[in-house]
């Protein structure tokens, strides 16, 4: 049971009294309606919640290599030399490359997203210890409607640069993804990371 | 679903998913990296 980098990990907070909530998680929210908490998407599909503690890591795993067995028209990579963070601004360049033919690019949308990888929080309840909160989403870029892929096509990439301010998160935290995803389908065809 | 085992069954994904994204990267035959997004609470 080894992932590693085929793994990309977000976390959503979209509930008013949660707090890490953003827009960003009620928009992801509104898309997927995920209903129950805490529940996982894999590559877009169906929400699956875990309400067995004893079944959980067998049933993800089945979804994770499920996923996995997918395949995909698209090979997605950060730019090495455009992909920058400072101490006020993170700028990501990211590039998309059809392997194939792609049957359907209408519907296609390109999402960078910014994270942080453990955040603390102080619990409501006693003893109010302080807690983490792992792959925190902060930010979709360009926005959560995502960058319009409909011209992209086999064999031409795509590239294109974001960047934008550094907020109120822990530098030595940050992660970034970025993922293309089908508005209509919801399916996810590729994802990337990096963490810093 | 009570309280403590909404909030077992989160601690429990994440370290789940925690190790799995931190486990040694394997190539695989297109790439594939397979996006898991997380809906879960703090409180």
């Amino acid at each position: 049971m080894i992932y590693g980098d085929s793994l990309v990990v977000l976390s959503y907070h979209a509930q008013d009294y949660d707090t890490f909530s953003n827009p960003v998680s009620k928009a992801r929210a509104r898309l997927y309606n995920p209903g129950i908490e805490p529940s996982c998407i894999f590559d877009g599909g169906s929400p699956v919640y875990i309400q067995n503690p004893d079944s959980f890591r067998v049933r993800y795993q089945d979804y994770i290599l499920g996923a996995r067995a997918q395949t995909t028209s698209l090979k997605m990579e950060f730019d090495t030399i455009k992909t920058e963070l400072d101490s006020t601004q993170i700028t990501i360049g990211v590039n998309v490359l059809p392997t194939e033919s792609l049957a359907d690019p209408a519907n296609l949308r390109l999402f960078v997203v910014i994270y942080e990888k453990i955040v603390p929080y102080l619990s409501s309840f006693p003893p109010f210890d302080t807690l983490h909160a792992f792959f925190v989403v902060r930010k979709f870029l360009p926005d959560t409607l995502g960058l319009d892929l409909t011209f992209l096509n086999f064999p031409n990439s795509f590239d294109t640069v974001f960047s934008t301010q550094i907020e109120n998160w822990d530098l030595a935290q940050i992660g970034i993804a970025s993922f293309v995803q089908d508005i209509q389908t919801k399916k996810v065809l590729q994802a990337v990371k990096k963490e810093f | 679903m009570s309280k403590r085992l909404d909030t077992f069954l989160l601690l429990t994904t994440t370290l789940f998913l925690l190790q799995c994204s931190e486990a040694p990267y394997i190539q695989l035959a297109a790439n594939r990296i397979v996006l898991v997004e997380l809906f879960s609470s703090t409180n």
